[in-house]
């Protein structure tokens, strides 16, 4: 009888909790659909073992609903494919999916509420979206996406001057990786005989990209055709 | 002496066959960047393909500093053979056409003789090299444009910025300048040996070959005597494009080569001076 007490005490709540994810969500979604479009500049740095990458200054442009490019100008960026993730703006803008409530965790000494979304769709490219969510502010702390294809992906956020827009200062992705390995009779290795500090990582299978901006243009229009030129010429 | 130099550049440049060697750099090169043109994002997709099935590449990939960067990964393999064509030549040449011993019986020490034409060799060797960059660096980047240099290495891929490049280039030139001044000073050495221009020339190539062979194959028995092997050194242009630089191995490898071409020369000289010279 107890345990049926219980049952039914849990079926009668989980709505409300339910309710209570898909409320908290609709307040991220609400403060980030304040931005249609932004152009940012920051400071791109990549941190992946078989890498050599110096940090390089960036623009990244957001445009309404899902449309994210990080540009070096006159350069050369490299980001992990499925890499538009960095931006929650476009993971969550017009995506259909069900919000389920994970309760609470603590990290970096911050009370974050746990939200798990699953794709309704059947073929979409992202399994499994999880997002650490401060209440009171209704900002985004951390996420984790695993897709299909390319792994499971973690950001990382830091607010400050354009927190009210719901947008980051600082965004630290981590990301899974493949060894990298080319045969040396093709590349003509010169051998320094010197392991050099990109070799001697622990190669850990995860890579980093960290983004810091300085500043964003916000709501200032941007033209379709940035997102559509400059790729691998 | 340097009445012996003119003279030395004066029968060097003479010869038509001296210009084989510049009309063939030129023809290596405009085919490169012909087909780099035409159809470089192919090239650039398949070389790539390892790297693009994980990342996203934006950007000027194929630019006129990548371009430079394969033409002398290319070149620099060839051009000994066009230094040893001339260098072979120079002592073996004057035995083979009998004026070698008329040569010696003018008023100039034999040292003096050598020496003028080993540096009548260094400088078309400089002229061919500067050649090259004129036209693998100039028309690369008038053509292709300029932007960050990406370089896959074996283990690990290097991207440069482009302001941090330029120098980098001048640098590989002067380390390619050694590199194929010790190529002269060889096929100079086995140039004394010789009653025609044929044998040292074909010597030159065929250690060349050989130890470029032991060089690039990453067998461990091999890799115990690369470091004994002047080809081994002679790619330390690439070591320029490493961040950062290892001044320490580019230095030493320079260092490898300064003392291949002092005892290759020396040894000519030494050679030489003794030498019963009957052609």
């Amino acid at each position: 009888m107890r345990y049926l007490i219980i049952l039914m005490g849990l079926i009668c709540c989980s709505p409300v909790v339910a309710q209570d994810a898909n409320g908290l969500l609709k307040q991220v979604r609400a403060k980030m659909a304040k931005v249609k479009d932004y152009v940012a500049d920051g400071m791109l740095k990549t941190d992946v073992s078989f890498m050599n990458i110096p940090d390089s200054k960036v623009k990244v442009y957001f445009r309404d609903p899902d449309q994210f490019k990080i540009v070096k100008e006159d350069g050369i960026s490299i980001l992990p494919k499925g890499g538009v993730s960095v931006s929650l703006n476009s993971l969550l803008s017009n995506k259909d999916f069900v919000a389920v409530a994970g309760g609470y965790t603590n990290w970096n000494n911050k009370k974050l509420a746990v939200i798990k979304l699953l794709p309704v769709q059947e073929n979409s490219e992202v399994a499994l979206t999880t997002l650490y969510i401060d209440e009171f502010t209704a900002l985004v702390y951390r996420s984790t996406t695993t897709t299909r294809d390319n792994g499971t992906y973690e950001t990382q956020l830091q607010y400050g001057r354009y927190a009210s827009w719901g947008l980051p200062d600082k965004v630290l992705f981590t990301f899974n990786t493949r060894d990298f390995k080319l045969p040396k009779g093709v590349t003509m290795e010169y051998e320094t005989g010197k392991k050099k500090p990109a070799q001697q990582k622990a190669t850990d299978g995860k890579g980093k990209v960290d983004i810091t901006y300085s500043s964003y243009q916000i709501n200032k229009g941007i033209p379709a055709s940035i997102f559509s030129a400059g790729k691998n010429k | 002496m340097w009445q012996l130099l003119r003279i030395e550049l004066y029968k060097i440049f003479k010869r038509p066959r001296t210009y084989i060697s510049f009309a063939a750099i030129g023809a290596i090169v405009m085919l490169i960047l012909l087909a780099f043109y035409v159809d470089g994002r192919n090239y650039m997709a398949f070389g790539l393909q390892s790297l693009t099935q994980t990342f996203d590449i934006e950007g000027k990939v194929l630019n006129g500093y990548l371009i430079c960067f394969i033409i002398l990964q290319t070149l620099l393999i060839h051009v000994p053979l066009l230094i040893a064509l001339v260098a072979g030549d120079l002592v073996a040449g004057e035995a083979n056409m009998g004026t070698l011993r008329l040569l010696i019986t003018k008023p100039v020490s034999r040292t003096e003789l050598m020496f003028s034409k080993f540096l009548a060799s260094v400088v078309y060797t400089m002229m061919l090299l500067v050649w090259m960059a004129i036209l693998s660096l100039l028309v690369s980047v008038l053509v292709f444009g300029l932007g960050d240099l990406m370089i896959l290495k074996s283990e690990e891929v290097v991207v440069l910025n482009k302001a941090d490049v330029l120098w980098r280039y001048f640098a590989a030139f002067g380390f390619a300048a050694i590199a194929m001044t010790t190529v002269a000073a060889l096929s100079f050495l086995l140039s004394i040996f010789a009653e025609n221009s044929i044998g040292p020339i074909v010597t030159t190539m065929s250690v060349i070959i050989v130890f470029t062979i032991l060089t690039t194959m990453d067998i461990p028995v091999f890799n115990k005597i690369k470091p004994f092997l002047f080809t081994t050194h002679m790619i330390g242009w690439k070591g320029f494009f490493d961040a950062p630089v290892v001044w320490e191995s580019v230095l030493t490898s320079a260092g490898v080569l300064v003392l291949h071409i002092i005892v290759f020369v020396g040894a000519a000289i030494a050679i030489f001076r003794r030498k019963d010279i009957l052609s």
